[in-house]
């Protein structure tokens, strides 16, 4: 190891020293900024006198502008130089070397540069992998603050400046405003502001959509905006954001129920920018946020109701104190029984076909003509149909003609009239409310108006008790999920092990009977992956047919799909998925760098909710988080792995050239001159001269002998790992026992490594330990090779310092191994290492 | 009577200092051979009595020629040779059937002589360095 600093002149010795340095710095803690800064610092230190930097560009063609800049101020092409850093196949910048003043750029600089633009991509690719996997957890983590807030009945304009302040920690702008958008009116009016007294207008602020570029954008697309010039926008609002001292603006619409209830918007300081991703993460988390408006708004309807009417006020309270729905049904049913002195009053709930209706409540008593939790078709429920048919309420004066038992039965119970209001909830008719005259009476008018108030009531109800649901599904069930994928991420499990893992908290968050992961192939094959089913799969290498159908459905629209009805699925697929007994199927795209990886189908045996597709897309999300993440290591694995290749590649071409040229020729001229010496009769003063050149020929070769072993052990492919260490021993000054386990020869990167910490073991126990004796041990376990070099002398080694240690933990973590050294002071030094036989860095990604 | 020697090594330049040397030292140097196909035909016409061979030579192992040579009912005594120390390359160097090793820096003709002797005192029994 000594020859790395003795090789000065040898400029690629040098880059491997300094890529190596680099990859270490990137693996561990260091942030981004500090790996930028030495990889200019080391880069600029090669290649001097010329200058390195990193730029950071959005897209190719920015960096061909601005390095087309750099050569124009550097005096001419050939005088800067530049490599573009491509993360996720995109160009994310360039490193550019700049010549000195009166230099011209070396040749081999972009080459150079190359292997540096490598590893600041990788290191690129693996800080963003983390970052996702963080802003997950972050996410749940303000969710379920803001889920809590509404769970504890906050006011509103305390929930809104909840969320503006989550989004603002979450995405690290300081300056996020929350809009509430009327589109009757189009005006904004501000809810919240993070920015305080900066905020172009103040919380309670209202102005017109079209005075502001931001809203103008996000209420006509409907889609994340973006602004970046404000100079050219017109009206006040613009004024005071350019005044205040804002730039650059993002925002994502939050839409509740269906349509736009308004915007989130982050603005960062003027000449600043926003952090690369902003509008995406906003948008992800504006959905999330519209759950718990929706939930919030529901509850500030039922709490104005029942402010302003007196009659539904119990009901009301009822609602908002979270009774359980089948108390508030009763209940209803019971005031607006009294309330409109009517016979019977029923709560009746629809299929998602609207074909088949169920009877969830009834006042009827032993007079009604269905009981309670019965289902009976459509076409029996007159009043039902034509509420359907209409979307208001509907009154049937006539059962005289009605077809069926139900109706038969309503009539011999002694009813007449009836009155139906549908119950609409987020946009749908979810049922609807019956009231029941006696056979003759004659409901008054204005009756259906007033059990429209009551079903309205019982939508709010309704939606309140779904919006809980679906928080405290979001917030608990599925969070929890996510959050134990993620920890089994964040614990490098295996991909395998992940997909398991999804599959099986999907299932069990969407409550489904199977969930299947699977990977898309560039043939367009599609193989499973991870299921919870796989043991009832005759061949669990391959989809079922459902999954199938469903992921062409997927792969085709690039977005989520589902399917309800096989019967109008053309193709053979279609009758065998039709055969699987599963009624509706869904799957949503997992999406690797812009493509698509891979699909995850839940399978069910009744009708998926209509969320169903939404609440996969997190799961969706963590799944290709974690691929990119794997992706990453990989790389990063894989490029320290080809360092350590190459550093091995160029010792070993060194030293073979030293071997095979200057050695043997200097043996040669050695040889020559003791010939001289034996042949001629010399005057003595010319044979005192010749003995002291010879003396010091021998004293070069040594010296060349000595760094040449230190180089390469040129003979360790030839002789094997043991010969090679038993070598090493006898070298060492200190008493050195070897003791090797039998067994196959070891791959080449692996003897390569164990060699060099022996070597590098053993001259430190020369130089410093003071130890009367060393003992090297080579064991082997199934899979691993484990080494340990063990002296008796001073301890206290550590692998900081001079101690050469650093570089071989690099070589070793970058086979996949394990180094330990333990030195405690004055009871010897212990230094073991492990490394996986198969040293494949590649290996776990191989299925990507 | 003088002692007959082959030399065997793929650098030029080691085999004509080496036998500069050796034929001052009253050692008859019969031939010369760069790879073992030569090395193995010259020791069947010139029969020396000693070849000295190369550990690396070239692409090809010398050791492996050493284990033909000593085999090949040839009464050559092989000594095997390198620029290398001799601690580098005992294992391999382990059931060769050569007499010895020699660096080659230190080669000359006591040395080889040296080497001969104790081989035909203990003729029976393998030398291999260790």
């Amino acid at each position: 190891m000594a020859a790395d600093t003795a090789s000065g002149p040898h400029q690629n010795l040098r880059e491997e020293a300094a890529l190596r340095r680099l990859t270490m710095l990137a693996a561990g803690e260091a942030t981004e900024t500090e790996v930028f800064a030495a990889v200019t610092a080391e880069a600029s230190d090669l290649l001097a006198p010329a200058h390195v930097q990193i730029l950071q560009a959005a897209g190719r063609e920015e960096l061909d502008r601005a390095v087309a800049r750099l050569v124009v101020e550097a005096g001419g092409p050939g005088r800067a130089t530049c490599v573009p850093v491509v993360v996720a196949g995109e160009t994310w910048g360039g490193l550019v070397a700049v010549a000195a003043s009166g230099r011209p750029l070396s040749t081999s600089a972009a080459a150079s540069l190359s292997d540096f633009a490598e590893l600041v991509a990788s290191a690129v690719a693996a800080r963003r992998a983390g970052n996702e996997l963080r802003s997950l957890a972050e996410q749940q983590g303000a969710l379920r603050r803001v889920a809590t807030l509404v769970a504890q009945g906050a006011e509103r304009e305390q929930l809104f400046e909840a969320v503006a302040e989550e989004i603002s920690r979450i995405l690290g702008v300081k300056a996020i405003s929350l809009v509430e958008y009327d589109a009757a009116t189009g005006m904004l009016t501000q809810k919240a502001a993070t920015h305080g007294g900066r905020a172009a207008v103040p919380v309670g602020g209202r102005w017109p959509v079209d005075s502001s570029p931001l809203a103008a954008a996000i209420v006509g697309a409907g889609v994340p905006a973006r602004v970046d010039d404000w100079s050219e926008a017109p009206g006040q609002v613009a004024a005071r954001h350019r005044d205040e001292g804002f730039g650059q603006a993002v925002a994502a619409p939050l839409v509740v129920g269906g349509s736009i209830w308004g915007y989130v918007s982050a603005y960062a300081e003027a000449g600043e920018t926003l952090p690369p991703g902003c509008e995406v993460r906003l948008a992800d988390f504006s959905h999330l946020m519209a759950t718990a408006i929706s939930n919030a708004q529901v509850r500030d309807e039922l709490r104005e109701l029942a402010e302003s009417q007196g009659a539904l006020r119990r009901v009301a309270t009822l609602v908002a104190q979270g009774a359980e729905p089948r108390a508030v049904f009763t209940t209803v049913a019971l005031e607006v029984s009294r309330l409109l002195g009517v016979g019977a009053v029923s709560l009746i709930s629809y299929d998602a076909s609207r074909q088949m209706f169920t009877k969830i409540f009834g006042t009827h008593g032993d007079r009604s003509p269905v009981p309670d939790g019965v289902t009976w078709p459509v076409d029996q429920c007159p009043e039902g149909e034509l509420a359907i048919r209409t979307g208001r309420p509907a009154r049937v004066d006539d059962w005289s003609s009605i077809p069926g038992d139900v109706a038969a039965k309503h009539r011999e119970a002694g009813f007449g009239q009836a009155l139906a209001a549908p119950i609409i909830v987020d946009g749908s008719i979810w049922g609807h409310m019956a009231a029941y005259g006696e056979a003759e009476e004659i409901l008054p008018a204005g009756c259906e108006d007033r059990l429209a108030d009551y079903t309205n009531l019982m939508a709010s109800a309704i939606a309140n008790a779904q919006a809980r649901d679906e928080l405290r599904g979001l917030a608990e069930q599925q969070g929890a999920a996510l959050r134990r994928v993620a920890t089994l991420v964040a614990q490098q499990a295996s991909l395998s092990a992940i997909f398991d893992a999804v599959a099986r908290e999907a299932r069990h968050a969407l409550d489904v009977p199977r969930v299947d992961v699977g990977r898309r192939h560039e043939d367009g094959d599609v193989t499973l992956l991870g299921s919870t089913a796989v043991s009832d799969l005759r061949r669990p290498d391959e989809f079922s047919a459902c999954g199938r159908c469903v992921t062409a459905k997927v792969i085709e629209s690039a977005r989520a799909a589902r399917i309800d009805d096989w019967s109008v699925l053309p193709g053979p697929d279609a009758s065998a998925a039709a055969s699987e007994g599963f009624s509706s199927v869904a799957g949503a795209p997992i999406m690797v760098d812009g493509e698509i990886w891979g699909v995850i189908v839940v399978l069910a045996d009744k009708l998926l909710p209509a969320d169903t597709e939404t609440r996969l897309t997190d799961f969706t999300h963590l799944v290709a988080s974690s691929i990119s993440n794997v992706h990453a290591r990989n790389s990063l694995i894989a490029s320290r792995a080809r360092i350590v290749t190459a550093s091995d590649e160029t010792r070993r071409r060194i030293e073979r050239n030293l071997h095979d040229g200057i050695q043997q020729r200097v043996v040669a001229v050695s040889l020559s001159l003791r010939a001289v010496r034996a042949g001629s009769s010399l005057p003595a003063e010319a044979r005192a001269g010749l003995e002291k050149v010879a003396a010091d020929l021998d004293s070069l070769l040594e010296d060349i002998r000595i760094f040449s072993q230190g180089l390469h052990p040129a003979l360790l492919s030839r002789s094997g790992i043991g010969p090679a260490l038993r070598a090493l021993g006898r070298r060492s000054p200190i008493p050195v026992s070897v003791s090797i386990a039998p067994g196959p020869r070891l791959s080449e990167p692996v003897e390569t490594a164990i060699y060099y910490v022996v070597s590098e073991a053993l001259a430190n126990a020369a130089k410093h330990s003071r130890a009367a004796g060393v003992i090297v041990t080579l064991t082997l376990d199934p899979g691993r090779v484990r080494v340990t070099i063990a002296d008796d002398g001073a301890g206290g080694a550590r692998l900081a310092g001079g101690s050469g240690l650093i570089g071989l933990v690099d070589r070793v973590e970058a086979l996949g191994g394990r180094f330990l050294l333990e030195s405690p002071p004055s009871r010897g030094t212990t230094i073991t290492i492990e490394l996986p036989l198969a040293p494949d860095p590649l290996a776990p990604a191989a299925d990507l | 009577m003088s002692l007959s020697c082959l030399l065997v090594d793929d650098s030029e330049e080691f085999l004509v200092s080496a036998a500069q040397l050796l034929s001052l030292q009253g050692v008859q140097v019969v031939g010369r051979a760069s790879s073992g196909d030569e090395a193995l035909r010259l020791v069947r016409r010139l029969s020396p009595d000693v070849a000295l061979v190369d550990v690396e030579l070239g692409d090809e192992d010398g050791i492996e020629l050493a284990r033909q040579l000593t085999s090949s009912g040839s009464p050559a005594i092989v000594i095997l040779i390198s620029v290398r120390d001799r601690n580098e390359l005992t294992e391999l160097m382990a059931g060769s059937g050569a007499a010895g090793f020699l660096r080659k820096d230190a080669l000359d003709a006591r040395a080889v002589t040296e080497l001969i002797s104790s081989r035909r005192q203990s003729a029976a029994e393998p030398a291999d360095g260790r």
